[in-house]
């Protein structure tokens, strides 16, 4: 294979990549449990992807391929944890892809929202957020930084996302994104 | 509608805090209401999304592990492997400038892997806005010794000497006052701490081989006896911007490197890194010991809950310099 073919191959692998990495990592999340086995998942996802990139027919989504090879991925590591079941049946993991496939388009509309969203917190919830999020710290971690308790912290972490959920429907609406 | 009891288990799932008891009844909501499972699919996608827009990094394909080898993962080796086998013979410089490429090849054969580096280290953000709220004229410069992943750093801000290293074993730790440090193992390091360590340090041999390889490289007349490099980033999703390195024409000996850092193509930092001195150190210049009280308190895996992350709180607080109430 020539260099510039090659150059061309991995630019847009990339490219394709960086598109629907939220997608995957998303399937990913809801898949498997804990954070640690969802990024080893996850890059055995990439590496699946990047060995056979050469078989993916540009006549399907590419988002809906990789989706296909990160159910293979997650059924594979639920078999080698013995210990573990698998929280969705393969049917299930099925429809989750297919819904990630249909929420695709919107993924980057939603990434703006969400950051005008969170324009529109409270100093004390996009502290929480941050903790959770950027310092990546677990639910009582987060309660002994703030001094509460991780059922308040978990309570108001959810109500933080249910408002900014709610929030990112709307500006979608107004746009007519939805 | 779904169950707010719903709700709150699959925001739960997805924080990895949902107990093992919880799992089955969050099944068998997914299994028996579509809506349920649509759920999940647009929590997961904010959950990705509150995790990009915090500042987190992606997973790139071409992608260089930020993280010391002994605490990436064997899926993630294989990835670079993979990833490096695929692509990696065109991108040994098929566009870069011969010479400039050269040179930095020599450095990287004359460099000297059995020697500790002692750098200083300025660590500039980008963002003006970041810069004025915290009120400072120039950030505070710190010490950095290096070798290989091995380092040792600290500075003195907000009137408080800080220390934090790796040491031989991979393990990170730090210190905000000689009566305490937390330690880190190799396998259980926050990203947060993770991406402290990763900005502020420099293993200049990887640096280099990741100039070689991803950069497109020019040579800038220098000034005297110094030569300059100048790398720009192939990959436009790279984690760094351009980077400046200063090269003794004579001895090859690298003087200082400037290293912008980016995030989803936007620059967020420039670090400066000025070589200070060259010298064989003990392994134990790396280890916590050195630079806390005899009778320090260790945080470590065994410690009382919380504390350890109390601590890594407030080292991350004074690192970034944010207000103490933010």
């Amino acid at each position: 294979m020539s260099s510039e073919r090659e150059i061309e191959i991995r630019e847009k692998l990339t490219s394709r990549w960086l598109e629907v990495e939220p997608s995957v990592r998303a399937f990913v999340a809801a898949a498997v449990r804990s954070a640690a086995d969802r990024e080893d998942v996850l890059q055995q996802v990439a590496l699946t992807v990047a060995r056979r990139f050469e078989e993916y027919d540009e006549q399907r989504p590419f988002v809906a391929w990789a989706l296909w090879l990160a159910k293979s991925r997650v059924i594979d590591f639920y078999r080698s944890q013995k210990s573990q079941r698998l929280v969705l049946a393969d049917g299930m993991l099925e429809r989750l892809a297919e819904t990630l496939v249909q929420r695709r388009a919107e993924v980057s509309p939603r990434r703006e929202a969400l950051e005008e969203c969170l324009e529109g917190l409270p100093p004390r919830s996009r502290n929480l957020l941050r903790f959770r999020y950027h310092d990546g710290l677990p639910i009582e971690g987060i309660a002994a930084a703030v001094h509460s308790t991780p059922g308040s912290v978990r309570v108001a972490l959810f109500r933080i996302r249910e408002t900014l959920a709610a929030c990112i429907e709307r500006r979608l609406a107004a746009e007519g994104g939805r | 509608m779904i169950d707010d009891a719903v709700r709150q288990n699959i925001d739960r799932w997805l924080d990895g805090d949902l107990p093992v008891a919880e799992e089955t009844a969050l099944r068998i909501a997914l299994e028996n209401d579509p809506k349920s499972l649509s759920l999940l699919a647009d929590r997961a996608v904010l959950h990705g999304l509150l995790r990009d827009v915090a500042g987190r990094p992606a997973i790139t394909l071409a992608w260089v592990d930020r993280r010391p080898a002994v605490v990436r993962s064997a899926a993630w080796v294989a990835l670079s492997l993979a990833v490096c086998f695929l692509f990696g013979t065109m991108l040994v410089l098929p566009r870069a400038d011969a010479k400039s490429a050269d040179m930095v090849r020599r450095v990287l054969d004359t460099l000297r892997t059995d020697v500790d580096r002692r750098y200083s280290v300025r660590v500039e953000p980008a963002f003006p806005r970041v810069r004025a709220a915290r009120a400072r004229p120039q950030p505070p410069v710190s010490t950095l010794l290096v070798h290989g992943t091995r380092f040792v750093q600290s500075t003195e801000i907000e009137g408080r000497f800080l220390a934090w290293g790796r040491d031989a074993r991979g393990a990170v730790w730090f210190t905000v006052s000689p009566r305490s440090v937390a330690v880190f193992g190799a396998d259980e390091i926050p990203d947060a701490l993770g991406d402290v360590c990763d900005l502020r340090t420099l293993d200049l041999a990887t640096m280099l081989e990741t100039l070689l390889r991803d950069f497109e490289l020019e040579r800038s007349s220098g000034s005297g006896a110094t030569d300059t490099i100048i790398g720009r980033p192939r990959d436009r999703a790279s984690r760094f911007g351009r980077v400046e390195i200063s090269i003794e024409r004579e001895s090859l000996q690298v003087q200082g490197m400037v290293i912008q850092r980016r995030h989803r193509g936007r620059l967020t930092a420039t670090v400066r890194f000025v070589l200070e001195e060259t010298a064989a150190r003990d392994e134990g210049a790396y280890e916590w010991r050195g630079h806390v009280d005899a009778d320090a308190e260790v945080l470590d895996g065994t410690a009382v809950r919380g504390a350890r992350r109390d601590l890594l709180t407030e080292f991350l607080r004074i690192v970034r310099q944010e207000p103490a109430d933010s």
